[in-house]
């Protein structure tokens, strides 16, 4: 599960113990029973939030003077092998 | 033992729309390397996804076109990999909560009709694109596709052959175009195709195992490919061995299919709804109002075309590929209310004209109504059907009307009585001969009498005239 | 600067001198000198016009967690220690309009996770109020700011806590705003759903103007909601109900935070409020709450942290590698920590038993609040932190512990709600201490009106650190 965990999130894991200890106490969500209710993950009940289809202008010039590597306009990484 | 083939395909739309499901960034093809990016596209820090309305109407009028239940409730959720050409590490897609479920779409193939099911439509974005140079041992990418919008159309696995699949990917692409919502081309990516496909032995109900096949590129790649793992999967499941459950990609230079190098791990995508996007809860009005804004579809068109003008099923079937062929067609046959010769003029002489040069009917000289105008003179016997093709090649040429190029050149056909009754007479007087000889029997010789009035007439006789005419004439000398 | 004593200039150079003389409380990050001289003079030249914008000239401090294009922004992480951004935070924006000056960006724990501003690439930040202890997180650099009144205002962000927290154990006011009342675009995305920006001021009234200059709709967020401005604060309390929890004042409190805030509670029931005891009973499911749902969007949110488009990028022969050793190297401990759990209770398996419970719990939570704020009371009253500031490194190195110290800051967050930390005393040793007024969705303006009011009473606001002049 924790070398799982690694790779998903691409990063070693070195505290076992502090990362078990968490989740262990997390799980205490599970003490109170929650049948029935409803999820709360927009706090407000927001909804239908959308925008016309316009096209705006930006700085892509400016956005790409950030990236570390590039090759003319493309950003560029190590080589990508997949089949 | 005999096997049934399984089929599920999985399509991705990418959407006509001007700007990016997400935010405002361009939405068009082309452009040089990632020109059409903004902080939300390149996955900067602190940006925000806000939906454009536009690819929610889209995935509503496919869905309606596709039978589909649409779900008042519905949302997005984050898929996550890591992939450069994914900016964000997650893919904004729908999960649980998709936009259209529980579809259907009718198929009619080799004159039947066969229904395959939609399981479900969402809306997701694109990913950017990666160019792989082996040489350099390195990957550009570029971000200009990653975040334009997409329906991903799963189909139940109802196909039960390459042939349907190739069937049911036109259909998708047809409707698609008739709603004017993508251009559906598989070469310009626009849409894109993955197969999944296993055997179970016929009269079974029990799926067998399946592989996917992606980078298909075309419909008739599909339909090999799927040829192949039908081949491959038999062969395998005949020896008595196992089908492993891989991804696979289709080999174009030598029609085969192989595995893809596994996935650096097995997907777990991590699906949770997304809270930077609130939910979508859509009122009937909204739903309503779309479903009347919807075309007719192509086998409602068909369906006219067939039983509503009589026209035969292949004719039908040219027109109704295109929403604008049968536009067109409705528009001729406004004009000359003859659905035979507009079908006839249409497929074989105007289309047989645009093809030889490349052209689209959007690209024609002559207009519905040019051509329903010229429909019409024939039908008031105004030109004979022969004359009438010399008119549409000059109305071609110079794109003037009919009417115009008729009373131009002098192309009315002679249809008054006494002056084909002298020229008849003249013409009989002449061949006493010939009469002899078709009196004798020779039938044909009657074809001779036609021609001769046809040449001194310069073709601009009216045939059916003609005709009675000279059968008259003829009898009375008999 | 409206009575022409002093100018933006000589404010923002003062400033400017005062955050170089207080380098060794390691509140700033950045400092933009030069801009905001710049802006100080063009400030000076406006009011001379008759400009009479109430924020004009005016040095504010931003967290490092709020985007300022061509200014460094980093989240006090070495992952983005290099990150220069190509456009401002809406909220930024709405400074810049209301011609304030940003002066720097404020230290703070890495991406917002923290509670004492220990874990910042850029070293901890120290409380003005005795150095050796903590200033309390992750909005450090900004609550000490106003603290030690390096500058009048400061602008933090609140996921936990983040700003309450720290403005109780440095002697400010600190809100954190609704939920969608002020924009998160341009702010770096640490929990979507519980992240708001937020304000440090020397005053309840100062701190609503800011606040009120800084909130509204924004075509940007989606999460952004219509608000109704503010106005006028009203003084006076006569009759408003105060809800009292019992679940906020355990054994888990220390004994003088107990006693001060209770004193605080006593003051504004003499001023004509009515103490009302209520209930709020899954407020010791809270914690565990959070410590699913922030580590899960977090470690979301952190995906897209990889070297390619920009930060740092480690050396790396394949794609994965670059991916892990950026990371590996880029990223502190904490944020590694809440990374892999995150990631954890996301996994396919325990999404249904951590994450979806939480989101559960959450709503329990909320509808304890909301049925307080139906039934019962006004406004709740309560203490922020559950003890005055700490040494550095008691609890650094127990991250459960840790934890513990925002037990009652994290359900408003989980609510939605608006939170407003207020100081109302000191401990024998010369520490602060706060009481927070947690207010109704969207009504700030109770806030306001009891902070204020409680504020005409007292004058623990105006107490300054040793060593500290309030030169505005």
């Amino acid at each position: 599960m924790i070398k799982n965990l690694s790779k998903l999130s691409r990063l070693k894991i070195t505290d076992d113990k502090d990362i078990e200890s968490i989740i262990a106490y997390v799980g205490k969500l599970n003490s109170v029973n929650t049948d029935g209710v409803e999820p709360l993950s927009h706090v407000h009940g927001s909804k239908n939030i959308w925008r016309e289809d316009i096209v705006s202008p930006s700085s892509s010039a400016e956005i790409l003077e950030g990236a570390p590597d590039k090759s003319g306009t493309f950003v560029r990484t190590p080589l990508v092998i997949d089949g | 033992m005999d096997f049934e083939v399984v089929i599920g395909l999985e399509v991705h739309l990418q959407l006509a729309t001007k700007s990016k499901i997400f935010c405002s960034s361009s939405a068009s093809f082309g452009g040089e390397p990632n020109e059409y990016i903004d902080p939300v596209t390149f996955g900067l820090p602190g940006a925000l996804p806000v939906l454009n309305y536009k690819v929610l109407e889209y995935g509503i009028k496919m869905g309606l076109a596709l039978n589909c239940e649409i779900n008042r409730f519905n949302r997005f959720a984050r898929k996550h990999y890591f992939y450069p050409d994914l900016p964000k590490g997650y893919q904004i897609s729908q999960f649980e909560e998709p936009l259209c479920e529980r579809g259907r779409l009718d198929l009619f193939i080799n004159g039947g009709w066969r229904s395959i099911g939609i399981k479900r439509i969402h809306m997701e974005e694109d990913a950017g694109k990666n160019i792989h140079d082996s040489r350099t041992g390195s990957s550009l990418i570029d971000l200009n596709r990653a975040g334009v919008g997409l329906l991903e159309i799963v189909s139940e696995p109802d196909i039960r052959s390459p042939e349907e699949a190739g069937f049911y990917l036109k259909a998708v692409r047809q409707i698609a175009r008739y709603l004017e919502i993508s251009d559906g081309n598989m070469e310009e990516g626009s849409l894109r195709c993955d197969a999944n496909i296993s055997l179970r032995p016929a009269g079974t109900l029990q799926f067998g195992t399946r592989t996917e096949i992606k980078n298909l590129n075309s419909f008739k790649n599909v339909e090999k490919a799927l040829e192949y793992e039908i081949a491959r999967q038999h062969k395998i499941l005949k020896e008595g061995g196992k089908v492993v459950q891989e991804t696979m990609t289709f080999d174009t230079s030598n029609l085969t299919t192989r595995p893809l190098r596994s996935k650096e791990e097995s997907s777990d995508y991590r699906y949770f709804p997304d809270p930077d996007l609130p939910p979508l809860v859509l009122e009937e009005s909204l739903i309503e109002s779309i479903r009347q804004e919807l075309p007719s579809l192509p086998n409602e068109r068909l369906k006219t075309l067939t039983e509503g003008f009589g026209l035969s099923e292949y004719d039908a079937l040219v027109l109704t590929a295109e929403k604008a062929s049968v536009d067109f067609f409705q528009a001729v046959f406004d004009v000359c209310n003859n659905a035979k010769l507009a079908s006839n003029w249409i497929t074989s002489e105007l289309f047989g004209r645009l093809n030889k040069e490349g052209k689209e009917l959007k690209d024609s000289p002559i207009t519905a109504l040019a051509l329903g105008q010229l429909i019409s003179l024939i039908t008031d016997e105004v030109i004979s059907g022969k004359m009438a093709k010399s008119v549409f090649d000059e109305m071609y040429e110079t794109g003037e009307s009919p009417d115009k190029i008729v009373e131009k050149k002098g192309l009315r056909q002679l249809d008054n009585e006494d002056d084909l009754l002298k020229l008849i007479t003249k013409i009989l007087d002449a061949n006493v001969d010939q009469l002899a000889t078709y009196f004798g029997g020779k039938d044909r010789v009657f074809g001779f009498f036609v021609g001769e009035v046809m040449k001194e007439t310069k073709g601009s006789a009216n045939p059916k005239k003609v005709n009675e005419l000279l059968k008259r004439e003829i009898e009375k000398r008999r | 600067m409206v009575k022409k004593d002093i100018s933006s200039r000589e404010l923002t150079e003062k400033a400017l001198k005062d955050i170089e003389k207080n380098s060794n409380l390691n509140a700033f990050i950045t400092l933009c000198a030069d801009d905001a001289l710049k802006a100080a003079n063009e400030a000076d030249n406006l009011r001379a016009k008759g400009d009479t914008r109430p924020l004009l000239g005016v040095p504010i401090a931003v967290k490092d967690m709020i985007l300022t294009k061509g200014v460094k922004t980093t989240a006090a992480s070495k992952i983005l220690s290099n990150y220069i951004p190509p456009y401002d935070a809406t909220v930024v924006r709405k400074l810049k309009t209301a011609g304030a000056i940003i002066i720097g960006k404020t230290n703070m724990d890495e991406f917002a996770m923290g509670s004492s501003n220990e874990h910042s690439f850029f070293g901890p930040v120290k409380n003005p109020w005795d150095t050796k202890l903590v200033s309390g997180g992750s909005s450090g650099g900004s609550a000490v700011s106003v603290a030690a009144r390096l500058t009048p205002f400061a602008l933090g962000t609140d996921t936990g806590g983040s700003i309450r927290q720290p403005a109780s154990l440095c002697g400010v006011v600190g809100i954190k705003p609704t939920y969608g009342r002020v924009s998160r675009y341009g702010v770096v995305a640490y929990a979507s759903s519980l992240d708001q920006v937020g304000v440090f001021a020397r005053s309840v009234e100062e701190c609503a103007l800011l606040t009120e200059t800084i909130s509204g709709k924004d075509e940007f967020d989606s999460t952004s909601v219509d608000i109704t401005p503010v106005g006028e604060i009203k003084f006076g309390i006569k009759g408003l109900r105060i809800g009292i929890p019992k679940e906020y004042f355990t054994e888990a409190l220390d004994p003088i935070v107990n006693s001060l805030v209770s004193e605080a509670l006593n003051n504004l029931r003499s001023l004509g409020a009515t103490l009302v005891p209520i209930s709020l009973p899954h407020t010791d499911l809270a914690l565990a709450a959070y410590y699913v749902i922030a580590p899960a969007e977090a470690s979301s949110n952190l995906a897209r942290y990889d070297g390619i488009r920009y930060g740092i990028r480690e050396e790396a022969e394949d794609l994965f590698s670059l991916y892990a050793n950026t990371r590996e190297a880029g990223f502190g401990s904490e944020v590694k920590r809440r990374i892999i759990i995150g990631t954890y209770v996301l996994s396919s398996g325990y999404y249904d038993a951590y994450y979806k419970k939480a989101q559960q719990v959450r709503r329990l939570i909320q509808n304890d609040f909301l049925d307080v704020f139906k039934n019962s009371c006004d406004v709740i009253a309560a203490p922020v932190s559950p003890f005055p500031a700490w040494k550095l490194g008691e609890k650094v190195s127990d991250p459960l512990k840790m934890y513990l110290s925002d037990i009652l800051t994290i359900p408003v967050n989980l609510a939605g709600l608006p939170g407003m930390s207020i100081p109302c005393g000191f401990t024998s040793d010369r520490l602060p201490v706060g009481f927070q007024l947690i207010g109704k969705p969207f009504d700030e303006k109770t806030l306001y009106q009891v902070g204020a009011t409680y504020q005409k009473e007292t004058n623990f606001h105006k107490e300054l650190p040793p060593g500290v002049e309030d030169g505005f």
